[in-house]
């Protein structure tokens, strides 16, 4: 259950997100807005670590999107902002003015909240994030993964055994 | 005969007597089944016709291409991700493999309380000779076993516990460990290389790149379909609508109520959507800095603990502790932690982690229902299953110290580290809701459950919804409960069971 400063303060969330403009789902697929693609690199360093702004994260996280459902997807789109506009109204400090020391303390705060939509939040833009960023072939070579065998270990592919349906396809 | 939805004229017009919609372990044998007996048949899938060829072995490739919504799919409160696949196969192009016929202990269950007794074992074990031989089902030698799957076996066997090595649907596996990401060799006999190809050589139509929308029907009677043919991308180009005689559904038991609750079908025991059994399972990692694992790589899921299993060996904590191992991406949710220190940490480790999945038995069931667009899956671990799931990482845990493991982690938020099998009772004190822990199902069964009853249960023991001359089900949603196995088979055995019931009401 939540108390009634909790609710109070997700009411005053939702009209501060519902307030801000969300990314659009154009024919290009969903795209966040200028302010939150900057707030997600950000967050990719907090959360993923150095080497997050060499990688394409912002466009991995779009690209999942795209296959998310649409309400979904538009609520992702609004996330960022969520965040940003809920650590004002929960720390009194934006995810922007703080310190590298001062974000992780915030991720840290948020992940171990009582309030399970804070939990909710962090989690699902750290795993979006860390999809985005291990999803990566960059990322392969410092876990000590070769990625696929395709290319590495030529293995002939078995013919099926009930006949290939699609043999004289082009 | 092939059709895709990309190519075809659109709109698109058929009249099939049989219509099969979804083309996983369940669609697949059905359609091979009644066209084999010389029924027409169209077999309409979703998702694409992709084999061998078109696997990467990339995650940012298949997630997409392979699984219902990239893999992202989750549970409204977000405290569930689940995994299901889309592709002709369904989950069969996705799983790793593992074969289990149904427990007896479970069919007597099934039986016993939903008035089941073709179920009955002694009925069911010509079902599985004849599937496992179409689906090559065989033990895996022991010797196959990764570093992973060796070392919870080592850990299970100091303990004295009970377990085996997998059977496993494979030909010429290369142990290549990219099962999740579509066989790249054909090693795995999934259902979009076994039951589709044999429905395809009896005559049936497949039509692929196809969503089906509604159901229609005329009072209680089924009549046909109505749909949307895909493009590339997913996007749709144009309507699809197929009369047929009888409709048979098979989309999984989150996509089947979710069709034919938004259909208005027949619901006479009001339970359609209701009874989802999701096997929650969370992974606990084992630490071996001395020696190189790569989960990854080999056959992933080989070994499993059965000790604890109900269905099984009679064990009260209801769970299944497997090896397994995941791509970076998947695996990326099992270590905890922030930033560069998450980042090196995980570096140094990566190749020295050994895993098991726990699979809980669920015994409090969520439901499907519609949402706006999309399934709306709600599931909250109740009480009692949390406590087993808790249980599950404790004695995982346990093995992996048994092994050797100095260190073991969980994906609990905020990150979870131990050292010592004791200090696992913190397992206890941690919450498992969301954002508490990372919670997966691959599993979902139970939202058109079988059974006698027309006020107690959704299909008849046919497999014919009740409430509808021909309209029929044949995948996991048949389930009257949690299978507590990896249910490949079993969604199998049912399918089978469903097949006669249509072919003696065709009377073909």
């Amino acid at each position: 259950m939540l108390s009634r400063r909790e609710l109070l303060l997700l009411q005053a969330a939702a009209l501060a997100t519902a307030c801000v403009p969300p990314g659009v789902v154009g024919s290009g697929g969903p795209r966040f807005a200028e302010a939150d693609r900057a707030l997600i690199r950000s967050l990719a360093e907090a959360i993923y670590g150095e080497g997050a702004a060499r990688l394409p994260v912002v466009e991995g996280v779009e690209a999942m999107l795209a296959a998310m459902p649409e309400d979904r997807s538009a609520l992702v789109l609004r996330l960022p902002a969520l965040f940003d506009r809920l650590g004002i109204a929960f720390g009194g400090r934006a995810w922007s003015s703080l310190d590298a020391a001062g974000r992780q303390a915030l991720l840290e705060d948020w992940e171990a909240s009582t309030l399970a939509l804070r939990r909710r939040v962090v989690q699902v833009l750290r795993q979006l994030i860390l999809l985005a960023c291990y999803t990566d072939p960059a990322t392969f070579a410092e876990l000590g993964y070769g990625g696929p065998w395709l290319g590495r270990h030529p293995l002939p592919v078995h013919p099926p055994r009930f006949g290939d349906p699609e043999v004289g396809r082009p | 005969m092939i059709l895709r939805g990309a190519e075809v004229a659109a709109p698109f017009r058929r009249r099939s007597r049989v219509l099969v919609v979804g083309s996983g372990a369940g669609g697949a044998l059905v359609a091979a089944r009644l066209a084999e007996r010389g029924v027409e048949v169209l077999l309409v899938e979703a998702g694409p016709y992709v084999g061998a060829r078109d696997f990467t072995q990339l995650e940012r490739e298949m997630m997409p291409l392979l699984y219902h919504e990239a893999g992202l799919r989750q549970s409204e409160d977000g405290g569930i991700t689940v995994l299901h696949g889309r592709a002709v196969g369904g989950s069969t192009v996705v799983n790793y493999l593992d074969c289990f016929r149904t427990p007896d202990r479970l069919l007597h269950d099934w039986v016993r309380s939903r008035g089941l007794p073709e179920l009955a074992p002694e009925k069911m074990r010509p079902r599985w000779e004849r599937i496992e031989a179409v689906l090559h089902v065989r033990k895996m030698a022991e010797h196959m076993l990764n570093p992973n799957n060796r070392k919870l076996k080592l850990g299970a066997d100091r303990l004295g516990w009970k377990g085996d090595v997998f059977h496993r649907n494979a030909l010429d596996c290369y142990g290549s460990g990219f099962c999740d990401l579509g066989c790249a060799y054909n090693a795995k006999q999934s259902a979009a290389i076994t039951w589709v190809p044999l429905a395809l050589a009896a005559g049936a139509t497949l039509l692929c790149d196809c969503r089906v929308d509604r159901v229609r029907f005329e009072g209680s009677r089924a009549v046909g379909v109505e749909g949307r043919l895909l493009g590339p991308g997913g996007v749709g180009r144009g309507e699809a609508r197929i009369d047929a005689d009888l409709v048979v559904v098979a989309g999984g038991a989150v996509e089947t109520p979710y069709l034919l609750l938004r259909s208005g079908a027949p619901d006479e025991s009001g339970q359609l959507g209701r009874n989802l059994h999701l096997h929650p399972a969370t992974a606990v990692v084992g630490v071996f800095p001395e020696e190189r694992i790569a989960f990854y790589e080999g056959i992933k899921q080989g070994y499993y603990v059965s000790e604890f299993s109900w269905v099984l060996e009679e064990h009260p904590a209801d769970v299944l502790i497997e090896g397994v191992g995941a791509p970076p991406g998947l695996s990326s949710a099992i270590f905890s932690g922030w930033g560069e220190s998450r980042r090196r940490e995980l570096a140094a480790a990566y190749n020295h982690l050994s895993a098991v999945g726990v699979l809980v038995r669920d015994h409090q069931p969520g439901s499907v229902a519609v949402g706006p667009g999309r399934p709306a899956v709600h599931y909250q671990l109740g009480i009692a299953d949390a406590m087993r799931l808790k249980e599950g990482m404790r004695r995982s845990a346990e093995a992996w110290f048994a092994a050797g493991a100095t260190e073991v982690a969980t994906p609990h938020a905020p990150a979870l580290r131990i050292r010592h099998p004791a200090q696992a009772l913190e397992f206890f004190e941690r919450g498992c809701g969301p954002g508490q822990i990372a919670l997966f199902t691959f599993h979902q069964m139970g939202t058109a459950r079988m059974g006698a009853r027309r006020d107690r249960d959704v299909v008849d023991p046919s497999g014919r919804l009740w409430g509808s001359p021909n309209l029929y089900v044949a995948d996991s949603s048949l389930f009257p409960n949690a299978s507590g196995v990896n249910p490949q088979l079993t969604v199998y055995g049912l399918a089978d069971v469903v097949a006669d019931g249509i072919l003696a009401a065709l009377g073909a």
